[in-house]
């Protein structure tokens, strides 16, 4: 069972663990596990709160990039209608750079989700994938080197993306399958690698986030409070979730404009060494 | 010997080979050649983006059914080569019947724009 008091913990946990990059899935099995909850992770009351928890997440960033997400559909459409994707179209090639970023994670998804959670279910996986995860950030900005002026949010920019950069980002999307793995963190990775700045990579990483997490949480909501338990708690988690990831949101979109990955990538690394001796 | 058509081309392709343009002026002449020359030109345009308009199409199809197999039957009643056959699992492969939809949607796409006519300046 999920007490009122986990949900809380846990929905606030998850609204900010899957905006900022430090791998919500990884803080949903590390956090009980270092607190010595005893939650059953297959149990319909947990699915339940974890479904609503994710759906809360994703209507809250749809409604924070309402306004983009009016004119990418617009662009979509008229991409489709004019049957060309012009290069003064900004918003019809941001469109057709997320389709193409959400298709290597969508299907990896679909069909291999739940095997990837059960292989890597266990808390000592999951801390290494962590400290894998604060690595792989650490390296990009090392990569990078050092920023030059502050960081401005440009669609322009993001249109300005190539395909083969959209399909790069997507495939490193893929990685935050595995929990531990951070999706937000291996998207911007993934972006500033491909010349985008902080501000930009975070943006997009927010846009690509918001229809893979939406369709991973509608395809779930059939099965959803099966036994008739946990509706209480799940509800709860959720508005909690909302909270938390409309606050990281806002927060992350103008932390962004002038700082870095690194301290994520600091904290990833020191909380999956903390995690993995104290689940041992 | 092949009717040639007027075309309308802008201009000249910068790739002209002489090969074929000598053998187009035996076969059809000075004043015809130009003509004819501008078809194989047009002609071997076609040649290389119809081909992957042509495998998208075929690919977007056959996963289409794919993805109706998925809904369709259950898991030990799909081929033996499809993911997620299990001979004692009665239940459906929805997931698998989405992420074919999917790759079916994106290649119809694909083949939806490159089919484009291009349209002469």
């Amino acid at each position: 069972m999920l007490s009122y008091l986990q949900a809380i913990i846990l929905g606030l946990l998850q609204g900010v663990a899957e905006l900022f990059p430090v791998s919500s899935l990884g803080h949903t099995v590390l956090i009980p596990a270092i607190l010595h909850w005893n939650i059953d992770r297959s149990s319909d009351v947990f699915v339940s709160f974890l479904v609503l928890t994710h759906l809360a997440t994703a209507l809250v960033l749809a409604g924070v990039f309402w306004r983009d997400w009016v004119k990418i559909a617009g662009g979509l459409l008229r991409s489709l209608r004019d049957r060309e994707i012009r290069a003064d179209d900004t918003y019809a090639k941001l469109g057709w750079l997320l389709v193409v970023s959400t298709i290597p994670a969508g299907l990896l998804g679909l069909l291999l989700e739940e095997q990837l959670q059960a292989i890597f279910a266990s808390a000592s996986v999951v801390a290494i994938a962590l400290v894998l995860n604060g690595a792989v950030l650490y390296a990009v900005e090392r990569l990078r080197g050092r920023e030059t002026g502050p960081s401005v949010a440009d669609d322009g920019k993001l249109a300005a993306l190539s395909y083969p950069s959209a399909l790069l980002i997507g495939l490193a999307q893929c990685f935050a399958l595995i929990p531990g793995f951070s999706r937000t963190g291996l998207t911007m990775a993934g972006g500033l690698v491909r010349d985008l700045g902080h501000e930009n990579a975070g943006r997009y990483a927010f846009l690509l986030a918001t229809p893979i997490i939406l369709a991973a949480a509608v395809l779930k909501l059939p099965g959803l409070f099966a036994g008739g338990q946990g509706v209480g708690e799940a509800l709860v988690g959720a508005a909690c979730a909302a909270v938390s990831a409309y606050l990281s949101v806002r927060f992350l979109l103008r932390y962004f404009e002038t700082r870095t990955l690194r301290p994520f990538a600091i904290y990833c690394v020191v909380a999956g060494i903390l995690a993995f001796v104290l689940t041992r | 010997m092949p009717r040639i058509v007027a075309l309308r081309v802008p201009r000249l392709a910068p790739m002209a080979t002489c090969d074929h343009a000598a053998q187009l002026t035996d076969l059809y002449g000075h004043g015809r050649a130009v003509f004819a020359y501008m078809r194989v030109i047009q002609t071997q345009g076609s040649i290389l983006a119809k081909p992957l308009v042509l495998v998208a199409l075929v690919l977007g199809v056959v996963l289409l059914i794919v993805s109706a197999i998925y809904v369709l039957e259950p898991a030990s009643s799909l081929p033996g080569f499809f993911p997620g056959y299990a001979a004692a699992d009665a239940g459906h492969h929805y997931k698998h019947a989405i992420g074919a939809l999917i790759l079916a949607l994106a290649l119809f796409a694909f083949a939806w724009f490159q089919s484009k006519p291009r349209r002469a300046a």
